[in-house]
This record gives C-alpha cells, structure tokens and sequence, in this order.
C-alpha cells in the first residue's frame, strides 16, 4: 500500500457530505457495501466477507440509489488519485470565479461540494448540453446539467471587498476563531448560511418540530437533584424498601 | 461467486459431555434447547432454581411522560461538566455554612453549634448506610423455594 492511499483516505466518505446527510456514520458505511457473504459472528470463524465494498465517488450521494445503479457487483471500480487537502476552504453558498473552460472568469454561487473529488458544483455555470432523442413521437429535449470543477486549480475564492478572486489562509482571531483571510486585502471571508445547511433543514431555528419530536424546551432541561446518598439507597427510597440491618465489617490483610 | 464457507457446525458436546448426559437423561430434554437460560443449577439429575436468577421486569408508568423518541433539531448544544464531589459539597453543606459564619454560630475549630442531619453524619455512620442495600442478600435465614413452587405463584 502506498502512502500517499492512507494520506487521502480515499475510502472514507467526506466530513462535509456526512453532515449534509444528518445520517449516521454506520448508516452510510452500510448503504455504500454490497456483500453477499459474511461469516458468522462466532468464535470459531475469522471475520471474512465476499462483496464489494469500496465505490467510485461521483456527484450523486453514496447512500443514493443512483449510487447504488452505478456500482453494481461486476462493475470495475478504477483507482482514482485525488490530491490531499489539509484545510478545505470553499463551502456551500460560497462566490466563486471559474479559471477554465467556457465560463473562464465568470462568477457564480456554489451549490454542492463533492469533497471525496475534490470537486465543486457552481449554479448555472459550466453546463454541459444533452438531448434526449425521440422516442415514441415525443419531442426530444434538452437537458442542462452542471459538471465538476477541481477546488485547487479551475476555481478560486473571492475578495468581499473588490470581487475579484484571491488566495485564502486560515487565521485565528484574538477570539480564537478560526477564519478565512483574503491574502491581498487581509480582510476576513465569512462562512455563508448556507453551508450548514443540511437534508433534513436550511438552519437549525427554522426547523419545524414534528410530532414525534421532543420539544427543545424539555430536553433543555436539568432535572437533576443531587442528594447525599448512592445510587441505590436513592433507589430504595423511591421504591419504598426499608433496612436496618448492618453487616458485619469485614477485614481485608 | 461460490462460497465454501457457509457450513455452520452444531456444537455437539465433547465423549466427557456426551457420557454425562446418558447419565442423567432428565437433562437431556432441556439441553437440546439451544440458547436457552435456566434459573439455576443443576445437581445430578435435579434442577435447583435460584429465584435471583429469574428476571423481573419492572416496567415504569409512563403516562405523563413529555419525552418522544427523536430530539428535534431546534436544541442548543448542551454541554453539563463532570459532577465532583466538590460540587456535591457546595450543594449540600456550603449554604448553611456560610449563614453560620454570618451569624457567629461556629466553633473555635469551625463547626456549628447547631448541626444539621447531614452535619452530624460520622464517616463510619455514613458509610454503613451505604452498606445496608442488599444486606438480605447472603442471609441464611431465607429459604429457598423450589422450581415448582415458583412455577405455581404465577
């Protein structure tokens, strides 16, 4: 194994889709693995599965079904090198400038980041144009659809201040925030709204309580009393079980 | 894809295992069910129940109970500290001393002239309480009873 495989953790799922999902980690690690065989959890077995387990990244989510449809069993997942990042710096709802390909120089919001690719998705720019042939005396159609661009070389952040793209470091302020720094003008890229936001809500405070919610306010709440006694004489208070009887000390040599 | 692996083998006792249950064929009935927990022991070709061995289920009432199987996504994260002694000591003994202080009621050596329950507590008193839970326990007064008779309680 080389080292660069264990740098890049290229079998893990990213931080930023996991919490995109709101899923659970085994959740995701399931959905992803097709096995046909494992052995049992006994003693006597070693712990061996026959199945695939390993996917090929791509713009649709891994616990999707379109996932699912492109990696079948027999299909060939090839090696993809991905080049590591240490701090990833463009998130959802960032302004963006595109440096390659049609769209060079223009300006769009990014709407989905594809951090096992390193990729990015920006709204309404660089569309690729297909038509759907006809079929059964239906007019054939024409689909839009937004293709990847690399985060480290085709697209750049921008400045606030003069809209025009930049390079970024991460800095701390003297309240020990950890920030986005444009590195020409020095002032600080806020993290949009919509970064945190997730499947499930847009932000936490618009999120709307179902019925089997339990309310903030009840789970807010500290209903812990202490008391000068052990777990279980609080036990035999509330249960109603009286006991005067003491054991003899014992002596340990 | 052929897996060769799929056989499971049914644990089928030892010659030593085997022998024994020829020996007490009483046994051999309930040993066939696999998985199964017994309340108790065998001794020879009898069954001796120990009735701490049977579960108990006490199941609380939950008729006006607030919480609902999932928390809703509006909660603030909460972070409560580890609760230490200290804090148990602030909680309990710090206000009465502090009004003791107030109004002279100490000693020369720092206790109260007019101790409260918790206050007059020695270590050994203290610890004792502790030790009474569960003290029935290993009494031989109580008898047990046999599998037959608890089966008849219902």
């Amino acid at each position: 194994m080389r080292l660069t495989f264990i740098l890049q953790d290229f079998k893990k799922v990213g931080e930023l889709t996991k919490q995109y999902s709101n899923l659970p980690d085994s959740y995701i690690k399931r959905s992803m693995e097709q096995i046909i065989y494992r052995t049992p959890d006994k003693p006597n077995y070693l712990r061996r599965s026959v199945g695939k387990k390993q996917i090929k990244f791509t713009e649709n989510r891994p616990w999707t079904i379109q996932s699912k449809l492109e990696n079948t069993l027999f299909t060939k997942t090839p090696v993809i090198y991905v080049e590591p990042i240490r701090d990833w710096s463009i998130f959802k709802g960032d302004r963006v400038e595109i440096l390659v390909g049609r769209d060079k120089g223009k300006q769009g919001i990014v709407i989905q980041v594809i951090q096992e690719r390193n990729w990015v998705l920006v709204g309404n720019l660089n569309m690729k144009i297909t038509t759907m042939k006809m079929f059964k005396r239906k007019p054939s159609t024409v689909i839009r659809e937004e293709q990847p661009l690399r985060v480290t070389d085709q697209v750049s952040l921008i400045d606030p201040s003069d809209m025009l793209p930049c390079k970024i470091e991460w800095r701390y302020t003297e309240e020990g925030e950890k920030v986005r720094v444009s590195l020409r003008s020095g002032r600080i890229i806020p993290i949009p709204i919509l970064a945190k936001e997730t499947y499930d809500y847009k932000t936490r405070t618009s999120y709307e309580e179902k019925d089997k919610d339990t309310t903030a306010d009840v789970v807010s709440k500290i209903t812990f009393t202490p008391r000068l006694c052990t777990f279980e004489m609080d036990l035999m208070d509330k249960v109603g079980i009286k006991e005067d009887r003491i054991p003899s000390p014992v002596y340990w040599y | 894809m052929k897996n060769f692996n799929k056989f499971t083998l049914i644990w089928r006792g030892t010659e030593y295992e085997k022998k024994k249950l020829k020996e007490y064929p009483a046994r051999l009935e309930v040993e066939r069910e696999h998985g199964v927990r017994h309340p108790g022991y065998w001794a020879g070709n009898k069954f001796v129940v120990i009735p701490e061995a049977i579960p108990d289920i006490i199941v609380p009432d939950l008729t006006n109970c607030q919480f609902k199987p999932y928390v809703s996504y509006r909660t603030p994260d909460i972070s409560q500290g580890e609760f230490t002694a200290e804090d148990l000591f602030n909680e309990i003994y710090s206000e009465k001393i502090e009004n003791d202080f107030k109004q002279n009621k100490l000693n020369a050596e720092g206790n109260s002239l007019e101790p409260s329950e918790e206050e007059k507590l020695t270590c050994t008193e203290a610890f004792n309480n502790a030790r009474k839970v569960g003290s029935d326990l290993f009494s031989q007064d109580r008898p047990y009873p046999t599998r037959e008779e608890l089966l008849n309680l219902d």
